[in-house]
């Protein structure tokens, strides 16, 4: 054979095999890969079976901007929150936002009382499903039971049947808020630019009251489960504060005046990892703050902070990482604007060793304490006499260009940002949601464990369950429709030896 | 809480992931046909989890039809799926999600829930990039999928082979 044939008989070998590997790699049975990897770590060994790399992969819907392009842009709250089946109220009230700003309106008095009324209901209600179902079989039920037991059906054993009916009906009537003033609860209808499109019925107040004064009451009942179980157990107290699951970041939140927590409005307020300000800014400058990271190997664009500059999965004060939620809402502000949050907030500083706190683990706790705001808001907001007022809207009048909304998700800090020609129609939307925030300080937390759990090729078999409790803290919700319920992650580890070859997988099933 | 109706058919998916609308199409679609005896009710949902709870207690029987991307089977093909292993679709069907653990919950909380459920998953192309409407493969496969539906709620779970 020829120099000439060979090589063109070598090129025909390497298709084959190319085609064959594809193929065999079409066949492969690994529905996570399929979804494009929803919560798929792939772990790369050294030669010496330690852990070079821990990769998180997450994925990404597509063509949101495609989609939105040309389309009225009063339609972005409707569409938004499409987007995502878990918190499309955050979605909304961030897209209705962004109109205000676009319109250059401001929300009539009583309809920004009514938004941030429906938006603590929301958060609220996030928030109890979050510590009793999402996150209770960690706490609740514990991290060292066993794997039978760390479900739903642990935790209402735990917390009791009479608990567990009190979570789903509290819930379901806070739920009725948010239907009252926007329509279906999955898709609210209730922001306009300059308003919202129903008002409170005088009559319907007292009922609204109640009900707010009774979801305070259950958060402070969650507070006491919250003790009971967690904190009287110094084996949790050990595991929040352990090295595991801490990394001294950045934290980034919403605050007010007074800078104290608001999950609706104020200005955005980053502290550094010894809890100093760093910055607070409105949402119109949060391009000159945030900037996104791309790495080969994820979908996800990781956010950091543009001014300190992206020095690799690192934490410390040199690098832009940061984190939000519940946690670094608490680290970024100066305290809880109403007085029973305070009181928690500050029993949750003093016994977790101050502020900051860079226990990812603490986010749970953070979270009740953030269900106590929630419901004393609510009642103040339904103590304002000003909710009552008919006059819900102001009508725009503006041509729109450009418009910036920011709120706090349950899961962190949500941006919005559209640009439209004079009709009003989209011509550039950009979302930065809560999880994209927190996906370095995600990724950090995935090597971190892979690194603990991992040595001369033995795979602990507890990486699974540690990975699993990092997720939950930050309560990530993966785009559209990834989110988990009880018990179930859907998770998959693969671990590479040093010759990328596939050497183990564990799935959570 | 008591019903007056018997089954609820519930179709779960996203108006705006393509192909993952099949579910709420299905159900739009039959709802217009429901007999008159009033014993079947069927929403159209775009929530998930938790929340499905509410729809799901006081009905004696749930017909769930969602969205699956197995890969091993066609575009359109419609599965019964046993609710035992709905425990491994998580991993392909985000809606699925919970479904087990819903009904567990509510029977540890004492709800009356559907002790009768038949999940039907169809094959879908993509659910993944933001857009409207059907892809034209599942489009064309509606009708035949829609009868198969039907049949399955009107008649009983067994009728369909797995």
């Amino acid at each position: 054979m020829n120099a000439q044939t060979q090589a063109a008989f070598n090129q025909g070998n390497l298709r084959a095999n190319a085609g064959y590997e594809m193929n065999r790699r079409r066949f492969t049975v690994d529905p996570i890969t399929r979804l494009e990897g929803h919560g798929k770590i792939d772990i790369f060994l050294d030669p010496q079976g330690e852990v070079e790399r821990a990769y998180l992969q997450i994925p990404e819907v597509r063509g949101f901007e495609v989609f939105c392009c040309g389309r009225p842009v009063e339609e972005m709250p409707q569409i938004t929150s499409r987007i995502c089946g878990v918190c499309p109220t955050a979605h909304h009230m961030a897209a209705t936002k962004a109109l205000d700003d676009l319109y250059q309106v401001a929300c009539a008095p009583a309809g920004r009382l009514i938004r941030e009324l429906v938006y603590n209901a929301f958060t609220f209600e996030d928030h109890a499903l979050h510590v009793y179902i999402l996150g209770g079989p960690d706490f609740i039920v514990g991290p060292q039971a066993p794997a039978a037991e760390r479900n739903v059906a642990g935790v209402v054993h735990k917390v009791g049947v009479e608990t567990g009916k009190k979570v789903i009906s509290i819930r379901r009537r806070i739920r009725e808020i948010i239907s009252y003033f926007g329509g279906k609860a999955i898709h609210p209808v209730l922001g306009l630019p300059g308003g919202v499109s129903k008002g409170l019925n005088p009559s319907d107040l007292t009922r609204f009251k109640e009900l707010a004064l009774e979801a305070l009451e259950f958060a402070q009942f969650t507070l006491r489960v919250f003790k009971d179980i967690v904190l009287a157990n110094p084996d949790y107290v050990k595991l929040i504060t352990g090295g595991a699951y801490t990394h001294k970041t950045y934290y980034m939140g919403l605050v007010d005046g007074n800078n104290r927590v608001n999950f609706y409005d104020g200005l955005i307020r980053v502290v550094d990892s010894e809890g100093n300000e760093y910055a607070k800014f409105p949402v119109q400058k949060y391009l000159d703050y945030v900037a996104e990271h791309v790495e080969p190997w994820s979908y996800v664009k990781f956010c950091y902070l543009k001014p300190v500059g992206w020095k690799g999965f690192v934490e410390g004060k040199d690098s832009g990482v940061y984190a939000v939620a519940p946690m670094a809402r608490l680290n970024a502000a100066e305290g809880m604007a109403t007085p029973q949050a305070q009181k928690a907030g500050e029993e949750y500083f003093q016994t977790l060793g101050g502020k900051p706190v860079h226990h990812t683990l603490a986010n749970h706790w953070a979270r009740v304490v953030e269900m106590i705001y929630a419901a004393e808001r609510m009642v103040e907001l339904l103590n304002d006499p000003g909710i009552l007022s008919p006059d819900i809207r102001v009508l725009p009048t503006r041509k729109p260009t450009v418009g910036f909304g920011v709120v706090e998700a349950p899961r962190g800090t949500l941006f919005h940002h559209y640009e439209t020609d004079e009709r009003g129609l989209v011509t550039q939307a950009n979302l930065i949601v809560a999880t994209q925030n927190n996906c370095a300080r995600i990724a950090m937390s995935v090597d971190k464990a892979a690194k603990s759990l991992i040595h001369q090729g033995v795979v602990d078999e507890g990486l699974l369950n540690m990975v699993e409790m990092a997720f939950r803290a930050y309560d990530p919700c993966f785009g559209c429709a990834t989110h988990s319920l009880p018990g179930h992650t859907p998770l998959a580890v693969h671990i590479y030896d040093s010759d990328k070859q596939l050497y183990r997988r564990l799935i959570r099933d | 809480m008591a019903r007056r109706k018997t089954t609820l058919l519930l179709g779960l998916g996203n108006d705006i992931l393509g192909d993952d609308a099949i579910g709420l199409q299905i159900v739009r679609e039959l709802r217009r046909h429901l007999p008159a005896d009033g014993l079947i009710e069927a929403i159209a949902s775009e929530e998930m989890g938790l929340a499905l709870l509410d729809y799901m207690v006081g009905y004696q029987r749930l017909v769930l039809v969602d969205s699956v991307k197995s890969g091993f089977t066609p575009v359109g093909t419609l599965r019964a799926v046993p609710l035992d292993d709905v425990q491994i679709l998580p991993l392909m069907s985000p809606h699925f999600f919970g479904v087990s653990e819903i009904l567990r919950l509510g029977e540890q909380l004492e709800l009356p829930m559907p002790k009768e459920v038949l999940i039907l998953a169809v094959e879908v192309g993509d659910p993944f990039t933001i857009h409207e409407g059907l892809s034209t493969t599942l489009q064309a496969q509606l009708p035949d999928i829609l009868s198969q539906v039907w049949k399955a709620v009107t008649t009983n779970s067994k009728s369909l082979s797995s």
